[in-house]
C-alpha cells in the first residue's frame, strides 16, 4: 500500500534529519507538555503567598526554591509558562491568519484592494507596538485578551506581504485558470486551491513568530505593561526579580524564567528554521 | 461532418492598456487580437498557427472566458441550436456554458495543482456542475482515466508523480469529464517531446471521433497543426492573414507570410531541396503596428498600396473556402 501523501512524508524525513530542528522540537514539546500538566508535576499553588517561607533554596518540597513572597518558583514557572506560551501561540496564529486573509485578498483581487492593503500595512508597520500597548492598557486595563489582540493587529503585515507575493505568482499558474474556466468562485480558488500552495511559508512564519511574541510578552511584562502582575507569566516573574539585591543574592529568581524563555525561543527558532528548509520545494 | 458553425468569433478585439507613471496615464494599447473573425464548424479541428505573440493564445483565452474581450462577439451554439453571444448570457446560462467549452493548457507541469491529488482535479468541477454523488463523480473520473489509457488507481496520486505526457493526458481527461463540445487546445503538445507529441495527438484524434468533439487547436508547430487540423488559420500580429482547408494551405498558400512559414517546415527526406524564404527583421510591436498591411515591412513583394491600405480577409476568387488578407491576391467581389 502506498502512502497517502509522499510529499508530506518526504518533508517530515527532511525535517527530522536536521538535528537542530529535531532538538528544538523536542524542547518545545517537553516544555509545552510540562506546562500543560502543571498540576501533575507540582502540588504547590503558584499564587499562594507565604512570607514565612521566602527565599528558600531548592529542596524536595520546593524544587527551585521560593521567591520574595514565598511563592513556589517551580509552580510559577509551569503555570506562568501556560500563559506565556498561550499568548505566543494564540497571537502568532491570530496575526498570521489575519495576514493570510488580507494577503490573499490583496494578491488575488489586486488593483485598488491591493494598494489599499499595502498602504494599511505600511501604516501599521510604522506604529510603535509599545505605544499601542500603553494606550490600550491605559484605557482598557491590563488583560491577556487585549495583549493578544494588539499583537495580532500589529503583527500581520509581514505575513500579508509574503502571502500576497506568493498568491500573485500562483495566480499565473494554469491550474488556477483551469479553475476559473470551470466557473469555480474566487473565494474557493483563493482559499482552497491557491492557499495550500502558499501555506508552507505561513507555517514557518507561525513557528518563528511564536518565539517573537513570547519575547514581546516577557519584555512588556518586565516593563509592567503586559499581563497584570497577579497572573504568573515568565515576563512577570522577571519583573518581580527586577531588583539589584535579588539579582545578586537570589539569582534563581531571574535565572529560572530567563532560562525558560531562552530555551523556548531557541527551540522555536531552531524548529522554525528546520521547517523552512524542509518546506522549501526548490531544494 | 456537418457544416454548422459551433463557434463564431466576430470582430474580436483584445487590447491591453499600457500605462506609464504614477498616475497610470494610458499611453497606448497592445493590440493582442485586433478584429479577428472566424468560425469553427461542429466536429472539425481548426488549427491556429502563428509565431509567439501573434495573439493566438489570447484569442483562446477569450473563448474560454479567461479574458474579457475589448470588443467584438464570441457566439456559441447552445443546446437550443441558436448562436448566442457568450458574454451576454445571464448568470445561470453563462455558468452552464462553462462546461461546454474546456481548455487544455500548454504546460502540463503547471496545469495540475501540486497540492491536490488527481481526483480532486476531476471532483470539484463535476460537483460544481451538478454531479452530487461522490460515487458517481469517482466513476466518471475513473472512466475518463481509462479513456486516456491511465489506470483509475492513479486518481489517488499527486501530480508530481507523473511524467509530462501522463499529465497532459490527465488534463485532457479532466477537460473531457465535463462532457464539452469545444476544447480549446492551447499548444497542448509543444511542451512534450516528439514521441509523446505523436501519442497525445493520436489520442486527441481518437477522442474527437468518439466524443464528437470540436477542437480549436492552437500551436506554433506547423507540422503538428497540419496533422491535427481540418482547416488552418494563420495569424500574424493579432490578425488572421490566411484561412483555408489544411491541404489547401499546405499546397497552395497565397499570403507571403504563410509561404515563408511553410518554407520553414523541414522535409523529412534525404537530399530534399527546398527554397527557403527567409524573413528579415522582427515582428513589429503590437503596441504600434505598421500602417496598412501589418506584414508589409517584412514582405518581399510589398507594393505601394500595402503601406497605406489594410487588406481585408476575403475569399480568393475561384477558391471557395480559401480566405486571404493580401493585396496581391485577387478576391471575389
Amino acid at each position: 500500500m502506498r502512502k497517502k501523501s509522499s510529499i508530506a512524508s518526504r518533508r517530515m524525513q527532511k525535517l527530522f534529519s536536521n538535528k537542530l530542528a529535531a532538538v528544538g522540537m523536542v524542547v518545545i514539546v517537553i516544555m509545552i507538555l510540562m506546562c500543560a500538566c502543571a498540576p501533575l508535576l507540582t502540588s504547590a499553588d503558584p499564587s499562594k503567598l507565604d512570607t514565612a517561607q521566602k527565599f528558600l533554596p531548592p529542596s524536595a518540597e520546593h524544587l527551585l526554591g521560593t521567591d520574595q513572597l514565598g511563592r513556589d518558583l517551580f509552580a510559577r514557572i509551569l503555570y506562568g509558562g501556560r500563559v506565556s506560551i498561550a499568548i505566543g501561540l494564540v497571537s502568532a496564529i491570530a496575526a498570521n491568519m489575519l495576514g493570510v486573509v488580507l494577503g490573499c485578498i490583496a494578491g488575488y483581487f489586486g488593483g485598488k484592494a491591493d494598494s489599499l492593503l499595502l498602504y494599511l500595512a505600511e501604516f501599521f508597520s510604522c506604529f510603535p507596538q509599545t505605544l499601542v500597548v500603553m494606550i490600550v492598557m491605559c484605557f482598557l486595563g491590563q488583560s491577556v485578551f487585549w495583549l493578544i489582540t494588539i499583537f495580532a493587529v500589529t503583527g500581520w503585515m509581514g505575513t500579508m506581504r509574503m502571502v500576497r507575493s506568493k498568491i500573485l505568482s500562483l495566480k499565473q499558474e494554469p491550474y488556477v485558470d483551469s479553475c476559473r474556466v470551470n466557473g469555480i468562485g474566487g473565494m474557493s480558488i483563493m482559499f482552497r486551491h491557491m492557499l495550500p500552495n502558499a501555506l508552507g511559508v505561513v507555517i514557518v512564519n507561525i513557528t518563528l513568530s511564536i518565539s517573537g511574541y513570547v519575547l514581546s510578552e516577557a519584555g512588556l511584562s518586565f516593563l509592567g505593561l503586559g499581563v497584570s502582575p497577579s497572573i504568573p507569566t515568565w515576563g512577570n516573574m522577571l519583573n518581580a526579580a527586577k531588583n539589584l539585591t535579588y539579582m545578586i543574592n537570589n539569582p534563581l529568581l531571574w535565572l529560572v524564567p530567563g532560562v525558560a524563555i531562552s530555551l523556548f525561543v531557541l527551540g522555536c527558532n531552531f524548529f522554525g528554521d528546520g521547517l523552512r528548509d524542509a518546506m522549501d520545494v526548490t531544494q | 461532418m456537418s457544416c454548422e458553425n459551433l463557434l463564431e468569433v466576430q470582430n474580436l478585439c483584445q487590447y491591453f492598456p499600457v500605462t506609464k507613471g504614477t498616475f497610470k496615464r494610458k499611453i497606448g494599447d497592445v493590440k493582442a487580437v485586433d478584429h479577428v473573425s472566424l468560425a469553427v464548424r461542429k466536429g472539425e479541428t481548426l488549427g491556429i498557427v502563428g509565431e509567439s505573440g501573434c495573439g493566438k493564445t489570447t484569442m483562446g483565452r477569450c473563448i474560454v472566458r479567461l479574458n474579457k474581450p475589448t470588443g467584438g462577439h464570441i457566439c456559441f451554439r447552445g443546446e437550443d441550436g441558436e448562436l448566442q453571444d457568450i458574454f451576454k448570457l445571464n448568470k445561470q446560462d453563462s455558468f452552464r456554458l462553462r462546461k461546454k467549452i474546456q481548455i487544455v493548457f500548454q504546460d502540463p507541469y503547471a496545469s495540475l495543482n501540486p497540492a491536490k491529488n488527481i481526483f480532486t482535479a476531476f471532483d470539484e468541477p463535476l460537483k460544481l456542475h451538478g454531479v452530487s454523488s461522490r460515487e458517481k463523480r469517482y466513476a466518471i473520473a475513473s472512466g475518463m482515466m481509462e479513456t486516456v489509457n491511465l489506470s483509475p488507481r492513479y486518481l489517488e496520486r499527486y501530480p508530481h508523480e507523473f511524467s509530462g505526457g501522463q499529465r497532459q493526458r490527465i488534463c485532457i481527461a479532466k477537460a473531457l469529464a465535463m462532457n464539452p463540445e469545444l476544447i480549446v487546445c492551447d499548444e497542448p503538445v509543444s511542451a512534450l517531446d516528439v514521441s509523446i507529441q505523436a501519442q497525445i495527438m493520436n489520442l486527441m484524434r481518437r477522442l474527437q471521433k468518439e466524443y464528437n468533439l470540436t477542437y480549436l487547436f492552437i500551436a506554433h508547430d506547423l507540422s503538428v497543426v497540419k496533422y491535427m487540423s481540418d482547416r488552418i488559420a494563420v495569424m500574424y500580429l493579432g490578425k488572421i492573414v490566411e484561412l483555408a482547408e489544411s491541404t489547401e494551405i499546405v499546397e497552395n498558400c497565397e499570403h507571403p507570410y504563410t509561404k515563408a512559414l511553410m518554407s520553414a517546415v523541414p522535409i523529412p527526406k534525404l537530399g530534399a531541396k527546398k527554397e527557403k524564404i527567409l524573413l528579415t527583421g522582427d515582428v513589429p510591436s503590437p503596441l504600434n503596428p505598421p500602417s496598412g498591411c501589418r506584414f508589409h515591412p517584412r514582405c518581399s513583394q510589398c507594393m505601394e498600396i500595402c503601406r497605406e491600405k489594410e487588406p481585408e480577409l476575403r475569399e480568393i476568387s475561384g477558391r471557395p473556402g480559401h480566405y486571404c488578407a493580401c493585396h496581391l491576391v485577387g478576391h471575389t467581389e
